[in-house]
């Protein structure tokens, strides 16, 4: 199934590159009729909000050509009774950058709905795809997006999905990764937006208040300038990866066994960007399994904007997908790009990509 | 002789009077409703008293986030949240409006309730999946969580009087949710 949604679909709208592949029955997800697809962070914004910042969503028409590989993929996948969801896993859209921090009740209401709304048309091509009732892509909340659990038409958006379905219960789940975040966490949301909005361009502030303002964002935000990026200050380090060909869909063919770059806990190699998280999601299951009597084996987060499969097999198991991002950049195998990453679910087998527009 | 000052001083106050008390009769009223969603954020009508699978109906719908098309978890508390809830709806004895309402006010739930739902009643219902507006508006309540409303029906046909009969339900995802963004997880 990886292979036939790999050659006659993913392949034939992009160049494809293997950043990471996990396949195990630690997993604990057998589903031959399940198939799961992970849309990373979009943080899309109007186009005229997008000139003033030094980076944006990237390859905007190679995505619209791989969503309509997977609409494609699920249509044609219904008739062979194998169930295809597809998720995206939080900011989409980027209300830090587009709307400025309001005043008043009325007025940051006004503001939330016309911005949501500039944004939606601005990007109406990737937005009718994505929202289209045929996809019905299930859709997670953000820390950028988060307040459009206010607009009525995005009543489908949640914080967290746990799945599949089954007798023994859920064996994963996704959400944004956020809440992992303690920085994300601690600082009241209102001085996060206006710090991404105010700081975002390239203004200098005017005067000493706004400066110790800055001041205090800047140190909440470990250092992070939002004028030349938002998570990553240099390309995030995916390490090796491989340029896989159409004719060659099988990614045995480029591997031995049946792992390939994946981050391990205790591993002197990894860095600490590497095993971001990985912790904390743990801990995050452990409480879940704790209240519902579970056994959670592994979470699909974006937010990092780095790519990668780690595990933690310390104290049991448990495996962090990072599912990666369409904004900001990656390094692989001493190249540079631009991310486009999404990550995909099958069998015991999880996979992130890369995606290159196709001879570009 | 007339202490014109007086006068002037008496009028005035007289014409603020008036003022303040016409203003408000001819300003336009907000009555808040509530809508039915789409059949995608809904689920029911389902009849009381709650019987088990009435009850599964609307704990999927719960369970699912208020999503019908949804094949995940994304409120896998639900169960325990609204055991209780289920319980009462499932017990003749409680449905009926007197059971629903603060005693004093017919605006406010009553004190069973307010563990689920915030405290004033919404008697408006815009639901374009019927013909015509029921005969007698259904009472509203709002989930305490933010994500829905439910909805419980009276009967189309009686004597009315004191104390009225509940004899459906249905759950809807609300207009705007207020989701707590790192809140207790469940």
């Amino acid at each position: 199934m990886h292979q036939r949604f790999l050659k006659d679909y993913l392949m034939k709208a992009a160049d494809v590159y293997l950043v990471s592949r996990f396949r195990d029955n630690r997993l604990k997800y057998p589903e031959a009729n399940d198939f799961r697809i992970f849309i990373p962070d979009l943080h899309l914004i109007d186009k005229t909000r997008e000139k003033v910042y030094h980076y944006g969503t990237n390859y905007l028409d190679l995505l619209e050509r791989v969503v309509k590989a997977l609409l494609d993929f699920k249509r044609d996948s219904n008739q062979d009774n194998i169930h295809v969801t597809v998720y995206q896993v939080g900011d989409f859209l980027d209300l830090w950058r587009e709307i400025p921090v309001a005043f008043s009740v009325e007025e940051a209401s006004k503001k939330l709905k016309d911005g949501v709304r500039k944004i939606l048309e601005a990007r109406q091509g990737i937005t009718v795809l994505l929202r289209g009732a045929e996809l019905k892509t299930q859709f997670l909340l953000g820390n950028h997006d988060f307040d459009l659990h206010y607009i009525p038409e995005f009543a489908s958006s949640a914080l967290r999905y746990y799945f599949p379905i089954s007798v023994q219960g859920p064996s994963a789940f996704t959400l944004h990764g956020d809440v992992f975040d303690l920085f994300e966490r601690n600082m009241p949301a209102s001085l996060k937006n206006l710090g991404v909005y105010i700081f975002g361009p390239a203004a200098k502030p005017a005067t000493e208040k706004l400066g110790e303002f800055r001041e205090e964002t800047m140190k909440a935000h470990q250092k992070k300038d939002y004028k030349e990026f938002i998570q990553q200050p240099r390309p995030a380090n995916l390490s090796e990866v491989i340029p896989l060909q159409q004719d060659k869909p099988a990614v045995e063919d480029y591997i031995q066994g049946d792992n390939f770059n994946i981050k391990k806990v205790g591993d002197p190699a990894c860095k600490e960007a590497d095993l971001k998280f990985v912790t904390e999601a743990k801990e995050f299951a452990a409480m879940v399994d704790k209240e519902q009597g579970w056994d959670l084996r592994f979470a699909v987060i974006g937010h990092t904007h780095h790519a990668r499969i780690a595990l933690d097999e310390t104290d049991g198991f448990f495996a962090l997908i990072d599912c990666g991002a369409w904004i900001e950049n990656c390094e692989g195998s001493g190249k540079v790009m631009s991310n486009a990453q999404i990550g995909v679910l099958y069998h015991n087998d999880v996979r992130v990509y890369q995606l290159k527009p196709k001879n570009g | 002789m007339v202490n014109r000052r007086a006068l002037l001083k008496t009028r005035f106050v007289i014409f603020m009077m008036v003022l303040i008390f016409v203003y408000p009769a001819c300003t336009p009223k907000k009555v808040p409703f509530v809508v039915v969603r789409e059949k995608d954020f809904r689920v029911g009508p389902v009849d009381l008293p709650l019987q088990d699978s009435g009850k599964n109906e609307i704990l999927t719908f719960l369970v699912k986030g208020g999503d019908n098309s949804v094949r995940d978890y994304v409120d896998p508390g639900a169960d325990k949240a609204y055991a209780d809830l289920f319980k009462l709806l499932s017990d003749p004895t409680f449905l009926y409006t007197s059971k629903f309402r603060n005693e004093g006010d017919i605006g406010k739930i009553s004190k069973i309730l307010e563990q689920w739902f915030e405290e004033s009643i919404v008697y408006s219902l815009i639901d374009a999946t019927r013909d015509r507006p029921p005969p007698i508006a259904p009472i509203s309540l709002k989930d305490k969580n933010g994500k829905y409303w439910w909805v419980f029906y009276l009967p189309e046909e009686g004597e009315g009087g004191e104390d009225i009969k509940i004899v459906q339900v249905l759950v809807t995802v609300a207009p705007t949710k207020h989701l707590q963004q790192y809140g207790k997880i469940r």
